[in-house]
């Protein structure tokens, strides 16, 4: 009898598979993706501008017309909520993305050298650590000032100390490895065996790292708004919207209630995605 | 023991040094000049001059920043309010309380609700209450806070008047808020206690617990949960630190007048004396409550504490055991 051919799949294949054999995962990809797409469709969904008021229809609650009702200004809630979701979701992936770039150098250099320079970093990034991150992100933004560039920077300075550190620790355990000492012993240059050898085996802790700290980049900046440091209005974001909406919610909760429900879903999803991902690309790490 | 203790006092306040200068250079170098905020855009030169000369603000940084610490070591002084004059320590312990009462409140719910679902969890590992408990973990920490305070408001004060709205006049008050919080670390602390639950359940003292035929309650109150207090700890601690922190947000929903709130309405009206004490206060009580937490470990792990007694006799550095467990 033949045997039957063994099927070969890469490894990303192989991460997919596993990955969408979870409802869950799959389930948190769905929503980010809806999400995502009608945030960037935003000019072509929209039933109105975010912008355009019609002072005959304020506070209209939840209706065919308006399917997330209307503001104080009668601005329709759902347009805005699609428009907000732009610069929400662009602060939280900008400031994901940059911080996991600055924190992984930082981290990758002071594990790779280690002893004096890795004091020193560590050390550095310790100062940012003895405040929690809200804290931090607060005392930049109130620096820099609002708006949508203070957000970014304040969300991601707060949180590069974080991914320095969850790196750091991993390529800690791998940098004395006979691959490491085999490229070394070639005479590769620090930065190629950094980049190819030690980074890529690191890398599935780093993407479920980056995947949940874009929500919570999110949440932080949607924080930031509505303490009134960050995205100022009439520029919609979702903490923002929560934000100038708060005045209204005795009589008129509905207002408070969408965006809010708009960052739990994107946050949510995200920790669905970044849980699926964890396991999928190491089983071992199931518990 | 006492020399750890000591020793980790003492590298408390070099880390809290570079906190205060990372938050003055932050502030000195903010925009807006604070003269021209607090007198007007109609006052003269002079009397921007004069107002700067009174508070030091025309001198160079590093005495600026000298006079500030040294106000600070030798006589708990942390300056003048721009805004009202009065002296920063005396607002900062006025607050003090309120959010120190409301961190209190909120780690108590987080650790009863947190431990009791993380057992739960631990000891039902894959079935459907696993499996809820795993998605509403993770539904609670995805919530936003300040929506969650929100929402509070609405269902339970605005809807059924079972309690204020908002404000700080006894303990009806306290009760939303700290719900809010509470309810959002619940989930930081079940996590923790289930993964650390499920770490000592498969050891060998627990078969061999089982095998003797001891009663299920003693074992998973007894035997595992008391060998997996260490990450309980450590996520409790954090979770007190947070909410010390956190009440910026959760003051600013329920206008309650604690430390938070105070510094976000320092922020607003620019009074940086008031922001940089707020800031550092905060701080300080962040960085005192790892460190509490830290030596909590010797006293509930006897390994720990053995530990730090043999390593100050053999004056080594730090225990390598407790130095993993902070980490873990």
């Amino acid at each position: 009898m033949k045997n039957k051919e063994v099927k070969r799949r890469s490894m990303a294949g192989e991460v997919a598979v596993r990955y969408f054999r979870k409802p869950m995962a799959v389930l948190g990809l769905v929503i980010l993706l809806v999400i995502v797409v009608m945030c960037l469709l935003a000019p072509v969904i929209a039933p109105y501008g975010y912008d355009a008021q019609d002072t005959t229809r304020k506070f209209t609650a939840p209706c065919a017309e308006f399917l997330c009702g209307t503001d104080n200004l009668g601005r329709d809630i759902f347009s805005r909520l699609l428009y907000g979701g732009r610069v929400s979701l662009m602060v939280g992936f900008v400031s994901a993305c940059v911080a996991a770039v600055f924190g992984v150098i930082f981290g990758a250099i002071a594990a790779f050298y280690g002893g004096k320079v890795d004091n020193l970093i560590m050390r550095f990034l310790d100062i940012f650590i003895a405040l929690p991150q809200m804290l931090l992100a607060i005392v930049i933004s109130t620096m820099i000032g609002p708006g949508v560039k203070g957000a970014i920077i304040a969300v991601t300075v707060a949180t590069i100390p974080r991914y320095a550190q969850a790196v750091r620790a991993p390529i800690l355990s791998i940098r004395n490895q006979e691959f490491v000492e085999a490229a070394a012993a070639i005479d590769a240059r620090d930065s190629r065996i950094i980049l190819r050898h030690i980074l890529p085996n690191v890398l599935s802790p780093i993407i479920v790292q980056v995947t949940m700290g874009v929500g919570s980049a999110i949440t932080m900046a949607a924080s930031l708004s509505f303490l009134g440091l960050g995205v100022q209005p009439p520029r919609p974001e979702w903490g923002q919207l929560i934000s100038s909406a708060r005045v209204y919610i005795l009589d008129h909760a509905y207002m408070v209630t969408y965006p809010g429900l708009a960052i739990a879903a994107v946050v949510l999803a995200l920790n669905l995605i970044g849980d699926g991902l964890r396991d999928a690309m190491d089983p071992r790490w199931k518990d | 023991m006492l020399r750890y203790i000591i020793k980790r006092i003492l590298t408390l306040i070099p880390v809290l040094f570079c906190v205060a200068f990372l938050i003055f250079t932050m502030m000195y170098m903010s925009r807006g000049d604070p003269a021209t905020i607090m007198l007007g855009d109609q006052a003269t030169e002079e009397q921007l001059a004069e107002w700067r000369a009174v508070r030091g603000l025309d001198k160079p940084f590093w005495e600026q920043f000298g006079s500030y610490i040294w106000g600070i070591i030798t006589r708990g002084d942390f300056g003048i309010s721009y805004k009202t004059g009065q002296h920063v320590t005396q607002s900062l312990l006025e607050r003090f309380p309120t959010t120190f009462v409301l961190a209190v409140a909120t780690c108590a719910i987080a650790t009863v609700f947190g431990v009791l679902l993380g057992i739960l969890a631990a000891n039902r590992q894959g079935t459907w209450v696993d499996n809820l408990l795993r998605v509403l973990g993770m539904a609670g920490v995805s919530i936003p806070i300040f929506w969650l305070g929100l929402l509070m408001i609405i269902w339970f004060a605005v809807d059924r008047h079972w309690f204020p709205v908002s404000g700080w006049y006894g303990p009806r008050y306290i009760v939303l808020p700290a719900l809010t919080m509470g309810l959002t670390f619940t989930a930081n602390i079940m996590r923790t206690t289930r993964s650390s639950m499920l770490d000592c359940i498969r050891q060998d003292y627990v078969i061999t617990a089982r095998a003797k035929g001891q009663k299920e309650s003693v074992i998973t109150w007894h035997h595992v949960l008391r060998n997996a207090l260490i990450p309980i700890i450590t996520a409790v601690g954090n979770v007190f630190g947070i909410s010390l922190c956190g009440a910026v947000i959760t003051e600013q929903v329920f206008s309650i007048p604690g430390l938070g709130s105070l510094m976000i309405n320092a922020i607003n009206t620019r009074d940086y004396p008031l922001v940089r004490g707020s800031v550092l206060l905060l701080a300080a009580s962040f960085a005192v409550v790892n460190l509490l937490v830290d030596l909590l470990y010797a006293f509930v792990d006897p390994r720990i504490k053995a530990q730090f007694v043999g390593s100050a006799r053999r004056k080594k550095k730090q225990p390598p055991q407790a130095k993993e467990a902070r980490q873990a």
